[in-house]
């Protein structure tokens, strides 16, 4: 008997294929169009280099914020169920849906005009034009990403894991310290690279809060609109090729962090 | 004594009432019971995962329905072992020690120990997602066993398992009680595991107890239908009494008339015969068996051990008999037999 042709999944392959041409196609093109002795000459110019180190530092930031203030929010979104918990569902979303320069306006009207802002200023943290506007920025549009994340990796833990913890003498912090973060790891991780991805690609918001010190994003913008494209693409080209690089080694070890704590013996 | 003291818990529209459950130090106490009966709610109130909506839950005469399952410190072993993925089989059964400020050495004595006198040291070292379900179980006994808890609470803990593997942890169990003497608090639909393992059985029905007592007298003489369902009884009947005293007969919905040889203190009712009270016979016989009804064969049924043989009396009746008997008789469906059983084996449910 003549073995069928799957064409469902031939079907699917070949529909496949336009979604990853939408992301492939750009990045491949960026890179062919550019000669490599334009990318080497790059690592001379201070401004580039500059400000690929205040992307990934701001981004770094904006991610530590992150797992030390979106860690807790995931856990009790997760683990919790309370009057209103709809709502803070809700709000943490909304980044993903605004406009990320209507963002940018938002974080400046608080953080930098407002009461807030002058509190703020008068413990000597200001937004306007500072790496910490930088982070602000990136944070709050990258935080759902990053909560999320958190969030579904403490929902995939059975509860009855959690019970047994409990009965064994550990106190809901210990349950949380040994038991529930150590599973979620994979999520944490995953998470971090996630918010810390979307923060080095930041604009929108970040344009406006601090266009100076110049991230490499707003750089390259301004490279565009002053130099044209000749200028700005191998800048672009540079800070996606340094993007994969990173995204790679943090993905390496971040598996074999993680595989070793699941390895982790007493 | 864990005594258990007018407990309620509503959820929607389930709702969980125990008047009063009392289980002996070191005994193995089974609560038997369907699915959504309740019964994992009861357990999670023992454990004090879930705090009731009224009632007490005393243990060694203090009142812990306020405590936390830390202070309670019960044991808990689950159907799937709940194990933690993140740590190997050491880490597992060390984490209740580590808990409580144990480390180094003396940790790693503590659970060399107490897996080479469980038989599982072969397991030290080896990581959960490699173990067995047999072994993943003896694992979370261990883990709970380490801080040699009062009570140990089993919730279905051999439902995922093959039947020789139950049947090696059922021994496993009877061999910690054995040696360690902990009450164990055990969970399942079960009625065979019940049989195996239990002194006392509680048999829970939408969240009430329809019947408690010791394993034999459950078995023996259940109390309503719903136990006797549940507990794997065949004949059961539904139907009206007539007569008084040694001449009372019960009258099944399919017009069988079964002598019961007392008052029943009602005139409509269910009786049921236990199968293996039930002889089957190729001709009828005079006995001090009351019933002896005709019928024909209308299955056999191999059981472990035994063989099931339906027999249409005008209504379906069960008996059990073995192989050899089986053999003899050289039975086979369409045959006719009669049914003989005492008047006394006929329970009024």
């Amino acid at each position: 008997m003549k073995p069928r042709m799957p064409y469902f999944i031939i079907a699917m392959s070949l529909m496949s294929l336009g979604a990853l041409c939408l992301v492939a196609l750009p990045v491949l093109g960026m890179f062919s169009n550019t000669p490599i002795s334009e990318l080497l000459s790059l690592f001379g110019d201070g401004e580039v280099m500059a400000s690929i180190v205040l992307t990934f530092e701001t981004a770094l930031y904006a991610t530590l914020f992150a797992v030390v203030f979106g860690t807790p929010l995931a856990y009790i979104l997760a683990r919790y169920d309370f009057r209103g918990k709809r709502l803070v569902e809700s709000m943490v979303s909304i980044p993903i849906m605004v406009p990320h320069t209507a963002a940018g306006i938002a974080l400046l009207v608080v953080f930098a005009t407002g009461p807030v802002g002058s509190f703020m200023s008068s413990l000597g943290l200001d937004f306007l034009g500072t790496k910490a506007g930088i982070a602000l920025g990136m944070a709050f549009v990258s935080v759902p990403f990053y909560i999320d994340s958190v969030k579904d990796g403490f929902a995939s833990v059975d509860r009855r894991i959690e019970y047994v913890a409990r009965s064994l003498g550990a106190s809901p912090r210990q349950v949380f310290f040994h038991v529930m973060l150590p599973i979620a790891m994979r999520s944490v991780f995953t998470g971090s690279l996630l918010m810390w991805g979307r923060g080095i690609s930041e604009f929108g918001a970040v344009v406006i809060l601090a266009y100076h010190p110049m991230i490499a994003p707003v750089l390259i913008y301004e490279r565009f609109t002053s130099f044209g494209l000749k200028s700005s693409r191998p800048v672009a080209v540079l800070l996606v090729a340094l993007c994969i690089i990173v995204f790679i080694l943090l993905r390496i070890i971040s598996g074999s962090k993680v595989g070793r704590a699941e390895n982790n013996r007493h | 004594m864990l005594k258990i003291t007018g407990i309620k818990k509503t959820y929607g529209r389930f709702s969980l009432n125990i008047g009063l459950m009392e289980i002996a130090p070191a005994s193995h106490y089974v609560l038997l019971g369907p699915t959504g009966s309740g019964k994992t709610l009861l357990m999670n109130l023992v454990a004090g995962l879930i705090r009731p909506d009224s009632g007490s839950i005393e243990h060694r005469g203090v009142d812990i329905t306020g405590m936390s399952p830390e202070e309670r410190g019960f044991g808990i072993v689950y159907q799937d072992s709940a194990l933690f993925p993140h740590l190997d089989v050491a880490g597992n059964i060390g984490f209740g020690l580590r808990m409580k400020g144990v480390r180094g050495g003396e940790l790693s004595r503590s659970v060399e120990s107490i897996m080479k006198d469980l038989g599982i040291n072969y397991l030290l070292g080896r990581r959960i997602d490699g173990l067995s379900g047999g072994e993943k179980q003896r694992v979370a006994i261990a883990r709970a066993l380490i801080l040699r808890p009062a009570l140990i609470l089993l919730d279905e803990p051999f439902s995922s398992l093959d039947y020789m593997t139950r049947q090696g942890m059922m021994d496993f169990i009877r061999r910690i009680r054995a040696e360690y003497g902990p009450t164990f608090f055990h969970i399942t639909h079960d009625f065979e595991e019940a049989m195996s393992l239990a002194d006392r059985v509680a048999v829970i029905n939408d969240g009430k107890i329809a019947q408690e007592g010791p394993m034999p007298r459950i078995f023996h003489s259940p109390g309503n239908v719903f136990v006797a369902n549940f507990t794997g009884m065949r004949n059961i009947y539904r139907g009206g009494f007539t007569g008084a005293g040694s001449d009372t007969v019960f009258r099944t919905e399919s017009g069988v008339d079964i002598f019961i040889g007392r008052d029943a203190g009602r005139t409509e009712g269910s009786i049921m015969v236990r199968a293996d009270d039930i002889v089957l016979a190729k001709n009828p016989f005079e006995s001090s068996a009351t019933n002896c009804l005709p019928g024909f064969v209308s299955e056999i049924l191999p059981r472990r051990g035994i063989n099931e043989v339906g027999v249409d009396i005008g209504c379906p009746m069960h008996a059990y008999i073995t192989a050899r008997s089986l053999n003899e008789m050289a039975l086979k469906k369409g045959d006719r037999v009669y049914v003989v059983f005492k008047a006394t084996a006929v329970h009024v449910l």
